[in-house]
Parts: structure tokens; sequence; C-alpha cells
């Protein structure tokens, strides 16, 4: 049951900025998580400040480079209906057509994706091994954060008020073949463990992201060519998630074989 | 017409309507002026409260009225338990009307689960209600709590009811102790599985409600709810706890949206609504969350058990021993403890003929939610314990399982076969069930199919699990004997209208099985009538006959013989006023396809429209005949009914990561000649997902002060379509000769044996690392260490 709140669109960023002020309040994407945090009691924010009617937070585009500018309010189905995004981001397409059921997928959005739930964020993993990186508005003015520095042991590093603007990701690397594969919760669908793989088709240490299973969403150690099974390093238990839904003895073995499975996959697409 | 209607799988009519949510279901309900009602629930597991302060509450807006424990003394009765099982000391909460009592509607002195409402609160919003609900303030000593029954019955354990020693409700036994130890000493084999079947939740798509009204003109009260038992619910409220007349009370269940089992239960909700709507003089409305649902609703399962089967080396079994520590929860729900002791300790001996079979069950108080039943409740405990022991006992003598059953199955030629455990099963042919399955599984072959599997990383395994369970609920006489303090007839009336249209109104009430088109099947069968001219009414206690409630596979194969007495009724009716009105003697006059004639005597006809226009104008009627017809008739069955069947799980188990996929699953069931097929298999089908769901992801999980850790759906896994493999069924029709229908039921037999199909084939995916048996839910983690371990044991010991 939803208590009571206040309820802003504004049309800009600035306003949102200041709209934003009241302490607790929240932005409003697609609700998918918030609105559920709000109905099961979990939060109960004095306002929310709807996102949907600010223009530089909308649609896809191309950027000079060669890589794509993803607007946080962009759905995940919007997303993964992107032309070309599973030839040219194959991780990412995996990862957001992977992300829950289509009904979420239909209202969830990109902004929303990596801030709600963020320890089993999808997006967050594929987009850590693109070395994506994030513009950020608040009450300081713009920034932008690279998805490596943008999760912390206190989650998203965003302060009172600060909106995720747009994804920017860079042109895909020649020569690197790229796979996610995960491990859904039962219940939630959401990924117990995800893993992004990044692979260079000379040969050479893969570059691999975790999400899920790890406090935040992070890369592990670059993987030497050739791991396989058990000799892929994923670090000590101790920095798998370890509760009464899985231990982190199992997250382990599971990051270690869906990473393994991953490589082979990127590895047989063509470069 | 000529086309049997009756056994063709029409599409259930009221299906379109339900699925747009065109239909009505209690939380609908919007009388004119309702106020709502929330509950405050304990946050404790087991706590006296001291006090509670409801000053803040009662001055926010919209708040009408707040009731605690002890306001309600002297005015709600506590909730009746009204299953008793027979012929053991049972120790039981008392109810002043020398019941057992199952706990006062608001907790009085103590808590005893986390959940267990504490004060209700009614505002002229619901949001409102929930609001000041959060505002009280209850001052708790918090005390121990017990989670599992070994806690509860340990020596010094907290204690819950002063009426309880021990925490013990019961210690029931069944069958032959001392013939079943003497064989069990003698046996060439005797093989030991201790197992624990664990707490499972129910997950209706729709909670709980309760609508409230009450007319002072009349001093009628009306409640309208969940209830899938809406007589007994009117019996039991009204006398026992409102202490008003029967006649002053009507109970509507309006749609149901699923039960398995749950809204057979009396709720603390129920009497509240309507003494609050006396109080306040204003509809009280009260609605559940799935996290009240999850914390409040009985669930299912729960019993440690410790087993011993015992045989020859050539697949003869020869003994069965059982003692279970049943759960209870913290108090006896309205037939929890019949379901965890007669329900299951009964059914252990399975489709198998043991001649010394025992069972002991302790059934305790602990501070979880109450246990009542789940889809299957106790038949389902009982057959996943002996089927996992028949596969044990299969591998400690190296025999195939499948002959170990052919072996030991009770023979159609032994029907009626009396279980020794208090079954008197009634028919068919268990061993021809499970042949079919094996054929259709294409068991011969399994080997292949595992070395199959085996080269891309897969473990295969079969498991198969045969069945019979007692359903169909029952003689009344017999349920006397059971302890349950209630009739278990049904009933039905039949009205044809002067333009031959039909009404029938049945005692029993669905909860989405479909009863508006399978009953109406029936009647249009025996008239010769359009089905779409049957009209079916039920569930609102002033229109409806009497009723026992829709629990026990019971609606179609008690409630439907009623129906089908009623329309011949009527038929006959018909063939005497037609014999007066030809002018002949009522031998010569026969009913067939909607017309009663003269054979021969082509003059000699009337159609049911006719005949249903004359009896309506009674101008012409046989001396001493009433005219029009309205028919109203009780059935009561000669005994319980016993579906059977045997199925098998074909499972593929990840080598590396422990994932369990169901890759195909074979049922082979017999419930019977069968109304509507396409109904019947719905209800097969969402069994075995039912049964799915228990082997491989469902469990209640509590931490050690009561709290429920699975207290929503993102954490309690639910089976989606996706986890389940379409189904291969196959059916046998073998009538009980308990109803004239020949039915028996169908809404819960399948879930019955298909969690331990799934067990068997995942341990016998898992035979060659030396598992012998993984507890449920077999998660991706838990097969996982099985694995391990068993790997690990077995190089140390090398
Ligand atoms: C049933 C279910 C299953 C799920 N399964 C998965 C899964 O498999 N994989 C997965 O990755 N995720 C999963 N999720 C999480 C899902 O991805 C998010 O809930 C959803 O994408 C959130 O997006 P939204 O637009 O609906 O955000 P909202 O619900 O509107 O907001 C969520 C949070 O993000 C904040 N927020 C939103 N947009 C911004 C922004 N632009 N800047 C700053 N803060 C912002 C909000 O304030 C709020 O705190 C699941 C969620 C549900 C409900």
């Amino acid at each position: 049951m939803l208590s009571r709140f206040d309820y802003t669109a504004p049309v800009t960023s600035r306003e949102a900025i200041a709209d934003l002020g009241l302490p607790g309040t929240r932005p409003l994407a697609g609700g998918q998580g918030l609105l559920t945090a709000m109905k099961l009691g979990r939060l109960a924010p004095p306002r929310i400040v709807d996102l949907r009617r600010i223009p530089e937070l909308q649609g896809v585009a191309e950027s000079p480079g060669g890589g794509l500018r993803i607007g946080a309010m962009t759905t995940l189905t919007q997303l993964a209906d992107v032309p070309g995004l599973p030839e040219r981001y194959p991780a990412l397409s995996e990862a957001a057509g992977a992300i829950a059921d289509p009904q979420v997928r239909n209202r969830g959005t990109v902004g929303g994706a990596l801030v709600d739930h963020f320890t089993a964020s999808d997006l967050a993993a594929a987009l850590l091994v693109y070395d994506a990186t994030l513009d950020v508005i608040g009450p300081a003015g713009a920034r932008t954060v690279a998805m490596t520095h943008f999760y912390t042991l206190n989650g998203p590093d965003l302060a009172t008020a600060d909106i995720v603007v747009a994804v920017n990701l860079p042109a895909p690397v020649a020569g690197w073949r790229t796979a996610y594969e995960r491990r859904a919760d039962r219940a939630t669908l959401a990924p117990l463990v995800g893993v992004a793989v990044s692979v260079p088709a000379a040969g050479g240490p893969a570059r691999v992201a975790v999400t899920g299973a790890t406090r935040w969403p992070a890369l592990l150690a670059d993987l030497p060519a050739g791991a396989e099974g058990a000799g892929i390093d994923v670090g000590p238990d101790s920095r798998f998630v370890d509760d009464d839904v899985m231990s982190a003895a199992y997250r382990a073995h599971l990051t270690r074989t869906l990473i393994g499975a991953a490589i082979r996959r990127a590895g047989s697409r063509d470069a | 017409m000529s086309e049997r209607v009756f056994g063709a799988g029409l599409k259930p009519r009221e299906d379109p309507a339900l699925l747009r949510g065109e239909r009505q279901y209690t939380a609908d309900i919007a009388l004119p002026g309702t106020v709502h009602m929330e509950f405050l629930r304990s946050e404790h597991g087991h706590a006296t409260i001291r006090g509670i302060d409801v000053t803040e509450a009662q001055a926010m807006p919209g708040v009408l009225r707040i009731v605690t424990g002890a306001d309600l003394e002297g005015h709600l009765m506590p909730l009746p338990c009204i299953w008793v099982p027979g012929g053991v000391e049972s120790h039981f909460p008392p109810h002043p009307y020398g019941l057992p009592g199952a706990g006062t509607a608001l907790a009085t002195g103590r808590v005893r689960f986390i959940g267990e409402p504490v004060a209700a609160v009614v505002a002229e919003t619901r949001a409102q209600a929930a609001d000041a609900a959060r505002a009280i303030r209850v001052d708790y000593e918090v005390l121990p709590a017990v989670i599992t029954p070994e806690q509860a019955l340990a020596d010094g354990a907290p204690q819950l009811h002063d009426a309880v020693p021990g925490n013990l409700n019961a210690r029931w036994t069944c069958g032959d102790a001392d013939g079943t130890e003497a064989a069990l000493a003698e046996a060439e084999v005797v093989v030991k599985l201790d197992l624990h079947n664990r707490r499972t939740i129910n997950s209706p798509l729709e909670p709980r409600a309760a609508v409230g009204d009450y007319d002072p003109l009349t001093g009628e009260y009306t409640l309208y709810a969940t209830t899938q038992s809406p007589h007994n619910h009117r019996f039991l409220l009204s006398a026992l706890v409102l202490g008003i007349p029967f006649n002053k009370l009507r109970v509507v269940a309006p749609e149901i949206g699923g039960s398995f089992g749950t809204k057979g239960y009396l709720y603390p909700d129920m009497p509240l609504v309507l003494f609050l709507a006396k109080e306040l003089g204003r509809p009280v409305k009260w609605q559940d969350s799935r996290e009240g649902l999850m914390c409040s609703t009985v669930q299912g399962r729960d019993h440690r058990q410790y087993a011993s089967i015992a045989g020859t080396r050539d697949g003869k079994i020869t003994a069965l021993k059982c003692t279970s520590y049943a759960n209870l929860g913290a108090y006896p729900s309205t037939i929890g403890p019949g379901v965890a002791t007669a329900l299951m300790g009964r059914s252990i001996t399975g489709t198998y003929d043991i001649e010394h079979a025992f069972c002991e069950v302790f059934a305790t108080f602990t501070n979880t939610v109450p246990l009542g039943a789940q889809r299957g409740s106790g038949r389902a405990e009982a057959t996943f314990l002996i089927e996992r022991l028949v596969d044990r006992f299969a591998a400690t003598i190296g025999m195939d399982p499948a002959e170990v059953r052919r072996r030991n199955m009770v023979r159609p030629e032994q029907q009626p076969f009396d279980n020794r455990m208090g079954w008197l099963y009634d028919s068919g042919d268990y061993g021809a069930a499970l042949e079919r399955a094996l054929e259709m599984a294409g068991y011969a072959d399994r080997e292949a199919a595992k070395r199959a599997a085996r080269a891309r990383g897969k473990l295969l395994g079969v498991g198969i699990s045969t069945f019979v369970a007692v359903c169909g609920v029952g003689p009344s006489p017999r349920i006397a004997k059971e302890g349950m303090l209630g009739g278990s007839w049904e009933s039905a009336n039949i009205r044809v209208h002067p333009t031959g249209e039909v009404t029938l109104t049945i005692g029993v009430t669905g909860t989405g099985q479909s009863h508006e088109t399978t009953f109406a099947q029936i009647v249009a069968q025996e008239f010769g009538v359009a089905v779409d001219s049957v009209q079916v009414l039920h569930s609102d206690t002033t229109k409806a006959p009497y009723g026992q409630g829709t629990y026990g596979s019971r609606s179609y194969s008690v409630g439907g013989p009623a129906v089908q007495i009623a329309a011949r009724q009527v038929t006959d009716k018909m063939r005497l006023a037609a014999a007066h009105m030809f002018g002949v003697d009522d031998s010569a006059v026969v009913f067939r396809d909607g017309s009663v004639l003269v054979e021969g005597d082509p003059e000699k006809t009337k159609t049911f429209q006719d005949m249903a226009m004359a009896l309506w104008y009674g101008w012409d009627l046989p001396p001493g005949m009433e005219p029009a017809i309205d028919v109203t008739t009780t059935f009561d069955p000669a005994d319980f009914n016993y579906p059977y069947g045997a199925h098998i799980a074909v499972v593929e188990v990840d080598e590396v990561t422990g994932d369990v996929e169901l890759v195909r699953y074979i049922a082979v069931n017999d419930v019977g000649p069968v109304g509507n097929p396409l109904v019947v298999d719905g209800q097969i089908e969402g069994s075995i997902v039912h049964g799915v769901g228990q082997a491989l992801m469902e469990v209640a999980q509590y931490d050690q002060t009561g709290a429920l850790l699975t207290a929503n759906l993102d954490r309690y896994a639910i089976p989606r379509a996706a986890d389940v493999p379409f189904f291969e069924l196959d059916r046998m029709e073998t009538p009980t000769p308990h109803n004239p229908l020949g039915a028996k039921g169908a809404g819960e037999a399948a879930t019955v044996p298909t969690a331990a199909a799934v067990t068997n084939a995942v341990c016998d995916a898992l035979a060659e690392f030396g598992v012998q048996h993984i507890d449920m839910p077999l998660t991706a983690e838990t097969v996982w260490r099985a694995m391990n371990a068993a790997t690990t044991s077995r190089s140390e010991a090398q």
C-alpha cells in the first residue's frame, strides 16, 4: 500500500535537481523498482520526481567517435532493439535482453537498471567490460563517471539530487569479442551471478566483469588466456556474497563456470 | 441431441470473464459506506504482551475503531479446531463450548508467531487504517521461541500453551506396532531413511479477503469472503464464534482466485469484520496483501520423518515403520491436526501390499504460522516417504526400482484392498498404470539415454513414483470416526423452468476449477438439453442448498453424484407425468435424448420443454404428484474414493553446476470416468507443477526468532511455465463403486506423487556419486554440495 507523497514532473534537469532537494525524495523512471519498494513499504519518499519529460535523458544516438550515447530514460526494450546492437555490443545486447521479463523491460529504464538493485544489475557488468562512462548531473554540476568507479560499498556514486543523464559507450574495440552469461535467481529472475567477458581475438588476457555474485558489480583481474575450470581465478570466496539464497563458495564456483562458458561463446564469434 | 456432453472437453464457460477480470472477487465488493480494516501483526515469534497503547493511533485521521484481544472477550469466542484425531490423547487450547480452541481472533496476553494479529484498526480508507496500525505501540516482553518439533519437545523448551504440556498436541499412532517391530528384526534387509519434508507456502493468485455487513433492521449479518466452505463456515462462525442464530448469518463466496486448501480454514478476519460491521453500523472490508498471506495463511507439509523399510533380497517388502515429527505451527488450525496425523499416517503404505506397517506422529506446536492443507496434503508427505524408501530399498538389494514396485503393488484382484492403516482402496489396476508409464517413458532404453546425456555433460536420471490418494471426503459416519466435527455429504438443487431452461444450484464452491461448466455437463447429459441452457449457481448460503465445502478433491466426486441423482429424479418425474398424460402405464414410458416417449408409438412423445411446461401448469398430473420441478438431493458416499497412478520424471543434472532440469514428465492417472477431460487435465497439470515446485525450489525458511525469511515472492520461489516441460499424460478410467458417477478425486491427486518422482530422478542421476538422498528443495547448490560431499567422502575412504 502506498503512503502519501508529492509528485512532480519537471521538464528540465535543472528543475528536477531543485525538486530533488527535499530530503528523501527519489527520482522516478520506469517505476519497476521504486514503486515496488514503495508498495511494499520498504521506501516512503515524501516526493517523487518523474524524469520522463526531460528531453536530454531520452533517446539513443550515435556519438562522434563511433560509440553510442544512451539516454538514461531509454527503456530496456528500446535498448535491446537498437539496430546493430547484437553485432556491435553482443554482451550488452545479451544482458539487456535477459533482464527480468518483458513487462519489466518495457517499463524499466537504463538509468533505473543501473541504480535500482545495482548489486545484481545485468547492464552494469556489460557496461564495465566496454569501459562505458556515465553522464551525471546534480547540484554540484555535470560530471562524467567511469563505470569502473561508479559502484562502491555504499552503492552508486550519486549524491543527493544527482541524476544519471546518459550512458556513453565507446566504439567497439576492433578484434575484441564479448559475451554475457548469467544465472537467474528463481524467485526474482535477477542475476545471482552475471559475467561479461571481452576476449582479444589475437590471444592474450580477457577482461571479465561480474555482477550479482559480488557486493557490487566490478571488473575482476584480467584472466590469462587459456584459463579454464578451476584454473579461472576469481579471487577469494570472501569477496562473494554469502546469504541464505546461496553460499559464497557456490557463487564463486558458478562465476568460474559462467566465465568459462562466456569465453567459449565469445571466442566462437566472428571477430 | 445425440452427441455426448458428458465427457466432452468443453472450454470452461467461466474462463473468458475470469481472464478478463470481469468476475467479482471479494476485494471487488464495494458496498455503500464501506470502511476498511487493517491488522497490526506481531513482530515477535514469541512474546508476552505487557500493554497496548492505541492513543496516538486512535487520534489519527479517519480512524473509527481500534480493537485488541481484550475488547473481544465475551463477544467473540476463540476459533474452533474441528479435527481432533481420534483414538489418541490430544491437548488443545480450550474453547468455552467444550471444543478445542484454535486461538483467539486477536492475540490475548501472548503472541505465538510473527504475523499473528494483535489489533485491528478500522478507518475510512485502507491507507488510513494501515497508517494507524503502524502507530499502535505494543509493549512486548520477548520470550525464547521454538521453531522445530525437536526444539518444541526438548526438555526445558519454552512452552507455548498452558493447556498443552511439552508443546505436544498429540502422539498419534496407527498400524501394527509389535508386528512391525518383529518383522523389522527378522528381515533380510532393513533400509533406513531420515528425511525432512519441509514447510511450504501456498501461493494462490488471490490473497484472502473478507467483507462484513450487518442489517440492524433484520439483525442479519452477511459475510463475503474467500471461503471454499461457505456453509460450514456459516455454521462455525454463527454457532461457535459469534454466538448468533444460524439463520442470522449469510455467507457468500464470490469468485475465488485459487486456494489449494488454504481457504477452507477459519481466520480471524472473518468474525472480526462481522463484529465490527455491527458495532460501527457500516460494512467493513479487509484485504490481505501477499506479505500478509505469506505470514498468516496456513502453510503446508513440514514433517521430519525417521523411517525404516524391510524386505527380502528378492524384493518383497515385509515391513514399514515411520516416526514423524509434525510441525503444527503456533495454533491448531481448523483441520490442521488431522492433516498432519491421520491423513499422512494412514497413507504411508502407498500402492503397496505391506503386511506390517506402523506410523507414529508427534504433532507439536511451534512459533511458526499454523499448518494446514496444501494440495495433496498428508498424502503427498506419505507418498514422498514410501516412494523414496522403495527406491532406497531397490538400490540396496540391487534390483530395478520398477521391478520392486511390480512385486509389491496391490493387484487388481485384491480390490477392495485394506491397506491395514485405515484405508480401504476401492478399485483399479495399479500395476497397469505403472506399465503404461514405463512404456511411455521408454524406460527400457534409459541406459542409452543416460549415455547420450553424459556426452553433453549432463547426468540423466529417471524417477518413478506411484500413488494412491484418499480423496472424495467422505462418508459422514467415517469422518466422525476420524474425529472430524462435521458432515461430509453434498447436495444439489435443480429447478426446471416452464420454458425448459434449467438452474442447477450446487452446495460446493469452486476456487477456479470450472464448476459452472462441468456440473452443467452432467445435467445437460441427463436431460438431453443444450449445455448452455443449464445455469449453475453456488456459494451463497441463502440461495444454495447445503454443502460441506470444497476440500479433499470432493467437489466433483461427492457433489457431482448429488447432481446426477437430482437430475434423475427430474427425468423420472417427467416420465411419470407423461405416462399419465399418454394414458399408459409408466413402465411403458422412457426418457431418452431429451424426450419422454413410448417405444414404437411415435404419437406418444413429448419433449423436455413440453414436460417442463406441463409440470409448471400442473393441469393434468397423476394423483398425488406435486406440480413444478424443484428437486433437492443430498449424497453421502459409501466410502472415500482412491485415485491412483504412476508418474515418471526424467531430469538432467548439470555435472558442473548441479542445475536440475526437468526434461520429461510422464503421468498416468486414474481418476475414474472423466466429465470434462480438458478441465481434469488442467487440474492434473497444475497439480504436477505444484509438486515440481516443492521438489525444486519451494521452501519456507524461518530463523530462530520465528521470522519468516521467505516472506514474499522475491524470496519464495514458485515455478514458472518455463520450469516444466510439456507433460506426457495418459489416463485410465476405473470407476469407484462408491458413487454413481464412478468419479474419483482429481483436483489434487497428481500433486501427491510428483515431488517423489522428481527427487527419485535426481537421486538416480547422482547414484554414481554415491548420493543416497537429498532433502527438497533440490536447488542447484544443494545438488552440487551433495555431489561434492559424496565425491569427497569416497575419495577420503579410498
Ligand atoms: C521483478 C523484477 C525483476 C528484475 N530482474 C532484474 C534482472 O534480471 N536484471 C537486472 O539487472 N535488474 C532486474 N530488476 C531490476 C530492474 O532492472 C529495475 O527495477 C528497473 O530497470 C529499474 O528501472 P526503472 O526505470 O523502472 O527505475 P525506477 O523504479 O523508476 O527507479 C529505480 C531506482 O533508480 C533511481 N533512478 C531511476 N532513474 C534514475 C536516474 N536517471 N538517475 C538517478 N537515479 C535514478 C530511482 O530513484 C530509484 O531509486 C528487476 C526488477 C523487478 C521488479
